[in-house]
């Protein structure tokens, strides 16, 4: 692939990403505005006058019509202009800001243990099939998959944190903890003992997919002839396994941990919730409460966002990984 | 011939009657009904929402059924989308069970009994969703808000309670206790304060440490919107430790001059405010009455916290007089000015906001995060870190200085894990009080203590007066023998409550119309079968399926 036509390629994709954050943008604000009730119903109850439900919802400009709505929405969006949080009182930014640093924090631990293990975990299995260590490692990992992450959560929470009182039930730190820089806040032991529980909660309920791709893949390499010429050269089974037959098994895993990236901003809602995790997910389950539009309109937004960015990342990763895939394009 | 035919006459006349009378009785066995069949829509809180209300509303809905009527319950997730159902267009509705939460300010009897129930407020969106237009109430609803002597005013109110109970516009369910468990290891001499459980003010200034830990702890499932007390909705409890205000509602729910010396009425639309002395802004500046002046000023012009409409609406203007006093002149005589206005108009510092806008290049003084409150309340602001926790510190030169060191609010995602850190000592008391469930629970745990608190919150069955049948005073006096009052209290609220009485919960003594005890035992006594002849005598009848049908 010539340099102009990946250029093109990239150009493309970056236009499809943009299509994609725009319906969403349009599907989210609609969304919101379907719901039954507004922000104003939060605020007033019949013991103020009716006048005031109204002078309300102007302040918030949703007295105008819809489409007038829309395009202030829009326009506010193409100039980085996220809006103001009608429960919050303050601009939606600063409110994503803080809540999305949590979420990615916990993404990228929890992604750590479940690809760490998936992959490792999906070696071994593949190495030791149709053994006992195969069937019960492959039970495990379904097990964990299909087990609901609030109820794990639950049952983690009253044996670690309500029973044995080893590890904190809810919170990012202890209460009341001194203040320390950004870095220092996310670096301290007190942090990470926080982290642990929701990370092993979400962690282990991703890892059946990583572990169950590597062990399928890994069983097709396992017919290729390059595997029989580095068993001849009587390299080690270790070797072997990790080395030549797992790199070649790993494309697909680095789709999926793409798109796990992506999603996993979003899919934290129930672990948050259940933690009591100050991240996106929890944001989003507020601000619908609230009736927060600008606020849950965002956060859906930087959801999409982030999908999309990270399905174009595998694209983008793929020629570089596979030079099949460079050849054939 | 005469008197066959008078004969004649009496025999038809009283076969007529007969017929009239036994008819709808004889309705069941297949006499012909008149009208459609009796539908009715009732919108109410979701199981999840609300599961006491979920409850009480099929209770109702079941003792409705028996009587042969059609009825739909429809459940709405929250408060939002319920409200978004009641009192708009198409008022589509026929009954609805919603709530008015009981907070201080509401025992003055004009928040619950005005708006909800005034004509002015039926329209599209209105205050009024109901629809009750009575011309007798507006007058009573609007003369209590212009008679100064209390004893009159309550004799209006108890006039209002009454024609309420006759015309049952709505129908109150039961007002709830709440039980709030509380660390008793750690702090004691908690206040319990009508309409508020433990998280108050009083506790907060009053409660002693007991053992070393001198930080006292809430966890609360509802985190605070923001700091800026001209816009605040869920922050106000926090703020006002941080804030002072002129007057502050007591534990059993009368107003008490605090940054105030004393009150004095002047005329019926003025009165003159002394200011206590010696108070101090967090800052170290004092409290002047040119602070008090502007605040009033500032609240009432860029407030826009719905709670400034009501208390300073009918505030005219605020005058200094001198070093020590303040005049406040009203737009017409306003009985609740103690109770509504003076503890809900926070003392601001005239140096930080009076240029506020320009100095942080916001819109408008309320659009200001405000992120580090300077009061002159009894604790200082400390921190809040949003998602987390807010803290302040004791104030030591306030005249009225905490026992605890610190205050540290603790925000968790849901109620189960306040109640869980409750249970692990991580804090020491929660915002709001627990399920049936969890009292069980709590009963075994050795520092748990529980408190259990009156609450004036009104849970109420509303009817929609704009269409039948509720439009049908008959129809609504047949109703009131409807209501299962024991098992709604037994059943549903786990016997944590009491028959609805109304706007004005027992508790609420001094406003509380105590006919209500006889009402309860008359007009609104549980008996299905008189609720059943008086339908009958008001023309319904009943078809071969035993539905229940229009005259």
């Amino acid at each position: 692939m010539g340099s102009r036509s990946r250029l093109r390629f990239i150009l493309r994709r970056l236009l499809h990403t943009g299509v994609t954050v725009w319906l969403v943008a349009s599907i989210v604000f609609l969304m919101f505005r379907l719901i039954p009730g507004d922000p104003a119903a939060m605020l007033v109850d019949a013991t103020f006058p009716s006048s005031l439900r109204l002078e309300i919802l102007q302040r918030f400009g949703l007295d105008q019509p819809l489409h007038v709505q829309y395009v202030a929405y829009l326009a506010n969006l193409a100039r980085g202009d996220l809006g103001w949080s009608f429960f919050y009182n303050r601009p939606v930014t600063d409110i994503i800001g803080g809540a999305l640093v949590n979420t990615l924090v916990l993404a990228l631990s929890s992604f750590l243990v479940a690809y760490g293990l998936g992959i490792a975990g999906g070696v071994v299995l593949a190495w030791k099939r149709k053994t006992r260590i195969d069937t019960y490692g492959t039970l495990l990992a379904l097990v964990f998959r299909a087990s609901p992450a609030f109820w794990t959560g639950m049952l983690a929470l009253m044996l670690f944190s309500y029973r044995l009182d080893w590890l904190p039930h809810a919170g990012l730190r202890t209460p009341g903890y001194a203040a320390a820089g950004l870095l220092g806040k996310y670096l301290s032991y007190d942090f990470l003992v926080h982290l642990t529980l929701p990370t092993l909660v979400m962690g282990l309920y991703y890892v059946g997919y990583p572990m169950l791709l590597v062990r399928n893949t890994m069983l097709e390499v396992f017919g290729e002839e390059f595997i029989e010429f580095a068993r001849a050269r009587g390299l080690s089974e270790w070797r072997v396994m990790f080395v030549h037959a797992l790199r070649n098994a790993l494309l697909p895993v680095v789709t999926a941990a793409t798109v796990f990236l992506g999603l996993a901003l979003g899919g934290q809602i129930v672990v948050e919730y259940t933690f009591s995790w100050p991240g996106l997910g929890r944001e989003i389950v507020l601000a619908t409460q609230h009736r927060d539009y600008p606020v849950a309109q965002a956060m859906f937004l930087v959801l999409a966002a982030g999908i999309s960015l990270m399905n174009l990342l595998a694209d983008l990763l793929y020629p570089y990984l596979d030079p099949r895939v460079r050849a054939h394009a | 011939m005469r008197t066959t035919l008078s004969q004649h006459t009496r025999i038809l006349t009283a076969a007529l009657a007969a017929l009239l009378l036994i008819g709808p009785a004889a309705g069941p066995a297949g006499g012909a009904p008149g009208g459609e069949a009796v539908r009715i829509v009732m919108p109410t809180a979701s199981v999840t929402f609300d599961p006491r209300r979920w409850e009480a509303s099929l209770i109702v809905a079941n003792a409705w059924k028996s009587l042969g009527i059609d009825v739909e319950v429809v459940p709405f997730p929250d408060f939002p989308s319920l409200a978004a159902r009641t009192g708009r267009q198409p008022f589509n509705y026929d009954a609805f069970v919603s709530t008015f939460v009981g907070r201080p300010e509401r025992l003055d009897p004009d928040a619950l009994m005005h708006a909800p129930l005034h004509s002015a407020g039926i329209g599209d969106g209105g205050s009024n969703a109901f629809g009750y237009a009575s011309p007798a109430y507006d007058r009573l609803a609007d003369a209590q808000r212009r008679e100064l002597d209390a004893r009159k005013r309550r004799a209006i109110v108890f006039q209002m309670q009454e024609l309420l109970a006759k015309d049952a516009p709505f129908i109150t369910l039961y007002h709830n206790q709440n039980v709030v468990p509380y660390n008793k290891e750690r702090f004691t001499a908690m206040v319990p304060m009508i309409g508020r459980g433990l998280w108050n003010f009083w506790t907060l200034v009053r409660a002693r440490p007991a053992g070393r830990e001198r930080t006292f702890r809430l966890g609360w499932a509802d985190d605070i919107d923001t700091t800026n007390p001209l816009a605040n909705s869920t922050a106000v409890e926090s703020m006002r430790l941080v804030y002072d205000f002129l007057a502050r509602i007591d534990p059993d729910g009368q107003a008490v001059p605090w940054a105030a010396e004393s009150w004095k009425k002047v005329t019926s639309t003025s009165v003159d405010v002394t200011l206590r002395q010696g108070l101090t802004f967090h800052d170290g500046r004092p409290v002047t009455v040119d602070d008090v002046v502007f605040s009033f000023e500032f609240a009432k012009r860029f407030g826009t916290a719905p709670y400034y409409r009501s208390a300073l609406e009918p505030v005219k203007s605020v005058r200094r007089v001198n070093d020590r006093t303040v005049r406040i002149l009203l737009e017409r005589p306003f009985p609740p000015l103690f109770m509504i206005t003076f503890p809900q108009v926070p003392i601001l510092p005239r140096h930080i906001w009076e240029n506020v806008a320009q100095r942080e290049g916001v819109e408008s003084p309320a659009r200001w995060s405000n992120p580090a409150p300077v009061g002159s309340g009894p604790f200082r602001f400390v921190h809040w870190r949003r998602g987390e926790e807010l803290m302040l510190r004791r104030f030591e030169r306030h005249f009225n200085a905490p026992q605890a060191e610190s205050f540290l609010a603790i925000h968790y995602a849901n109620t189960e894990a306040v109640f869980q850190a409750l249970v692990k000592g991580d804090v020491d008391i929660p915002d709001e009080g627990i399920t049936p469930l969890q009292v069980g629970q709590a009963r075994r745990v050795p520092h748990l203590g529980l408190a259990t608190i009156d609450d004036f919150s009104v849970y109420y069955l509303g009817f929609n007066l704009r269409r039948p049948p509720f439009r049908d005073a008959a129809f609504r006096s047949a109703v009131k023998h409807t209501i299962d009052y024991k098992t709604i209290v037994e059943a549903a609220l786990g016997g944590l409550g009491v028959p609805g009485t109304g706007m004005m919960a027992p508790v609420n003594k001094f406003w509380h119309n105590p006919a209500w005890a006889q009402w309860l035992n008359t007009d609104y006594k549980f008996d299905l079968a008189e609720a059943r002849r008086m339908l009958q005598g008001a023309g319904y009848s009943w078809d071969a399926q035993g539905r229940l049908h229009y005259p």
